[in-house]
């Protein structure tokens, strides 16, 4: 078929890119002493590197029909809006969707592998170029924001939108909005 | 202008930059750039990518849903 490659793995480079770019992250979240989130990304690059050297395809819920994907999600959806957020409950309840998602997007198995030519590299150039300057921009806000001991001098992402979430529409929407783009992503993972 | 308003400004810029990013690239409407979706379909094939991708989804919906964020 044009345009397709064989089922080959990722060269190694490309793999540790986004470890590399994980333990970073781990490294901010130290600079910044969240001690949840320095567990939390911890936990991530140790499971990035595990899933980058074991040959482990276990295959739980990969053969799940999408349909089912989505009634789960509408019924979890509901009950991040209804339930208090912020509490202990609330947290195993989001860590069980983590649980869940690592379930569903497990498997190694590959379909067919396009060829990254010039416009996915173009693409890829860009994107992560927005991202990076996104990231430090945010980063320099966090810096500036501890310096001058003030939160709102330089104000990060979390600053800004937290606000919003204290009213039960605007929690509706942000819980929405987050399952849509996880099912989102699912999807493209079905389609492979 | 305030450090406040320079701060934001420089977010809602990255949001339209990415919007637009996206907008003229969808659907096959470039020939020189990929759409964000096939980008996308392209890199979900591989494990790591995979989990890094949906770790950070993750995180995004933890970091405002349950951790207490000062302010």
């Amino acid at each position: 078929m044009a345009g397709l490659k064989s089922n080959r793995e990722p060269r190694l480079r490309h793999v540790s890119l986004w470890i590399v770019a994980f333990c970073i992250n781990l490294g901010l979240q130290v600079f910044r002493s969240s001690w949840n989130d320095t567990a939390i990304f911890s936990m991530f690059t140790l499971v990035l590197i595990f899933a980058s050297r074991t040959k482990s395809n276990a295959a739980i819920l990969q053969n799940l029909k999408f349909k089912y994907v989505v009634e789960a999600a509408l019924v979890i959806s509901l009950l991040l809006i209804v339930l208090p957020w912020h509490n202990l409950n609330f947290g195993i309840l989001v860590a069980a969707i983590l649980i869940l998602v690592i379930s569903l997007i497990w498997s190694r198995e590959h379909s067919e592998r396009i060829v990254r030519d010039k416009r996915i590299r173009r693409s890829e150039l860009l994107w992560v170029i927005l991202a990076a300057a996104l990231a430090l921009w945010e980063f320099g806000a966090n810096i500036l924001g501890i310096q001058f001991k003030s939160l709102y001098v330089f104000p990060t992402i979390s600053v800004l939108v937290d606000p919003m979430l204290d009213s039960q529409g605007g929690k509706a929407i942000f819980v929405c909005m987050w399952m849509a783009m996880g099912l989102g992503l699912l999807r493209l993972v079905r389609q492979r | 202008m305030s450090t406040y308003w320079i701060t934001v400004i420089g977010y809602l810029s990255f949001l339209v930059l990415g919007f637009g990013l996206w907008f003229f690239t969808r659907k096959d409407r470039s020939r020189k750039v990929a759409s964000l979706h096939e980008l996308l379909s392209r890199i979900i094939r591989y494990r790591v990518t995979r989990l890094a991708i949906f770790f950070s989804w993750w995180w995004f919906g933890w970091h405002f849903m349950v951790n207490v964020i000062g302010r």
